[in-house]
């Protein structure tokens, strides 16, 4: 059996929200997990966004995935925050799997992601339903609002 | 004749994206009229001809089913095919023969001279959405309705807009049977010109956009579009990021921006392919024509609705999509491409009277809303609006004149 280790996520990953900021708008660049395209795929979490200038915008990231965590009474079993990445590790409510949250700026594509995936403890990957439920319990609309808000933060 | 294929939905095959082969896949909600389900050959033609127009090799197949999933847009694609809603394209077919039916007694009446083009048009293109959405019901009593109101608002006779109607009907029989028009017949040999040319353009751009997607997000033209090179596409799309005109929180998707540049060069290739026999004046009448038909599904959607706001003018309730351009640049976009590519009189291929209108007061509104506007409408904004509306903008006073196109500007 495929287990995953809460210390290592090694099940299967089942991604929630995935955002690329990008400034050019013919980088090769674009989110992984962003569906061939169509309005109707605009109600998934995935998307890539034009922005005006990368900021380096790890410190409100941070924040919003703080906030998140605090709102579902979560406590992170791992979290590593650096100048230019951020990466935290939490349980679910039932154990049942982690949540990992990223945030990476990659000077070398010029872009900058920030991710939310699961990896469900039987190892296998979440339905659709299930995910569904994920969405409305952990309330990732308004993650993934705040996410890609919190990616393109104003310095001054 | 034009033909394309029909073909039910279970005989797709496993072929997915674009493989020499466009698919255009029409589906109907259960709450769809008759009347949405009578232009399939129309859409067919339509479709048919702008793909042809894109690649002449290519085959176009039809599809038509029951929608299992029902998109609230009028389409949307993945690689197996292009979507779209029957319900959403027979409105844009009906609106496209108001308009072009109106438009045909301004060229006749004035022997095709370019003074039509001076000719502010009385039936808008909210008037043409409204009557074009009132048809769809089998009741007659909600097209009087409508028709009451248009004559009453644009001093129209009852007998002029009896007379429209009844070219909007002919040019329905002869496209949904193919049959031929009488060349004798100035009239709707004219509205059946500028009804064909008004809504391949607005196809043109609408399945470039969803033919991006189906080609697994790559664009059929390589080649670079006119209104990238002209420098416009990045100051339009510019208005949308910080430091712009709009508010950035509907925030550009570089996916769904690529698809609408595949659209204005699809939209780009038909415009500098279509010619309608020797008058020049026939010509921009359609791409005039196009810019007014486009504005319903670009400002409002096809399934959208139009308020009266305080001054009791019919404005548009905006449709915005998240991801996209806002609606006023996309709508700026498109009468940039037909402004470029019409050869005789640029001029008034652009957003005149009553889009112009409308579009002043989606801007006015924006600005209004976002605090952080840069307040500055960029020359490329202004070159697609007639000349007294940047005047107004500076003060003079707002009157008709403002929205009206100059030939001569």
């Amino acid at each position: 059996m495929n287990t995953v280790s809460a210390n290592t996520a090694q099940g299967t990953k089942t991604p929630l929200i995935g955002i690329t900021a990008v400034t050019d708008e013919e980088s090769s660049v674009v989110e992984p997990e962003a569906a061939p395209g169509g309005a109707l795929e605009m109600s998934r979490f995935f998307a890539t966004h034009l922005v005006a200038n990368l900021v380096k915008c790890g410190n409100s990231v941070e924040s919003v995935f703080g906030d998140w965590l605090k709102t579902h009474g979560l406590i992170p079993l791992k979290k590593t925050t650096m100048p230019d990445r951020y990466f935290m590790r939490v349980w679910d409510h039932d154990k049942r799997g982690v949540f990992e949250g990223r945030y990476q700026i990659n000077n070398k594509t010029q872009s900058i992601r920030v991710s939310l995936d699961f990896y469900d403890i039987s190892g296998k990957k979440l339905v659709i339903q299930d995910v569904n439920k994920v969405l409305s319990t952990y309330k990732l609309a308004d993650l993934w609002e705040s996410l890609a808000e919190a990616i393109e933060c104003d310095p001054s | 004749m034009r033909s394309f294929i029909v073909l039910l939905f279970c005989l797709i095959s496993p072929i997915t994206s674009f493989a020499g082969e466009w698919r255009l896949a029409l589906c109907h909600g259960q709450e769809a009229t008759k009347d949405d389900l009578k232009y399939r050959n129309a859409i067919g033609l339509s479709a048919s001809s702008v793909f042809s127009a894109i690649d002449p090799k290519a085959v176009t197949t039809m599809k038509v089913r029951q929608c299992v999933q029902e998109p609230d847009l009028a389409c949307y694609a993945d690689d197996t095919a292009i979507y779209c809603r029957e319900e959403s394209f027979s409105q844009l077919i009906r609106i496209a023969a108001w308009l072009a039916a109106e438009r045909a007694f301004i060229f006749v009446s004035r022997e095709g001279s370019p003074a039509t083009l001076g000719v502010a048009p009385s039936l808008t293109w909210t008037d043409a959405y409204l009557l074009a959405d009132a048809d769809r019901y089998p009741d007659a009593g909600k097209l009087n309705r409508v028709a009451n109101q248009v004559t009453e608002q644009r001093g129209l006779s009852a007998d002029s807009l009896n007379a429209i109607y009844s070219l909007y009907l002919d040019i329905h029989r002869h496209i949904n049977n193919n049959t031929e028009v009488d060349p004798d017949n100035a009239y709707l040999n004219v509205a059946i010109a500028v009804y064909r040319a008004s809504l391949e353009y607005a196809f043109a751009f609408l399945l470039g956009h969803e033919a991006y997607h189906f080609n697994n997000n790559r664009c059929h033209i390589q080649s670079a579009s006119i209104i990238k090179s002209k420098g416009i596409w990045s100051v339009i799309r510019g208005l949308q990021l910080k430091g712009g005109l709009y508010d950035t929180s509907n925030r550009l998707d570089t996916v769904e921006l690529k698809a609408d540049h595949c659209g204005y060069k699809w939209l780009q290739t038909v415009s500098e392919k279509t010619e309608l026999g020797a008058n020049k004046v026939l010509n921009t009448l359609a791409r005039k024509a196009a810019i007014d038909l486009l504005a319903s599904p670009l400002l409002i959607g096809l399934k959208g609705r139009l308020e009266k706001n305080i001054h009791s003018n019919v404005v548009p309730a905006v449709k915005v999509l998240p991801g996209y351009l806002y609606p006023q640049s996309r709508l700026a976009l498109v009468s940039a491409t037909l402004r470029l590519t019409e050869p005789k009189s640029p001029h008034v291929v652009k957003l005149c009277n009553e889009v112009s209108k409308a579009m002043v007061s989606i801007i006015q509104d924006a600005v209004t809303h976002y605090p952080d506007s840069s307040g500055i409408v960029p020359d490329e904004v202004l070159a697609e609006l007639p000349a007294g509306v940047e005047k107004s903008w500076n003060g003079a006073p707002w009157s008709e004149k403002s929205h009206v196109c100059e030939i001569g500007e």
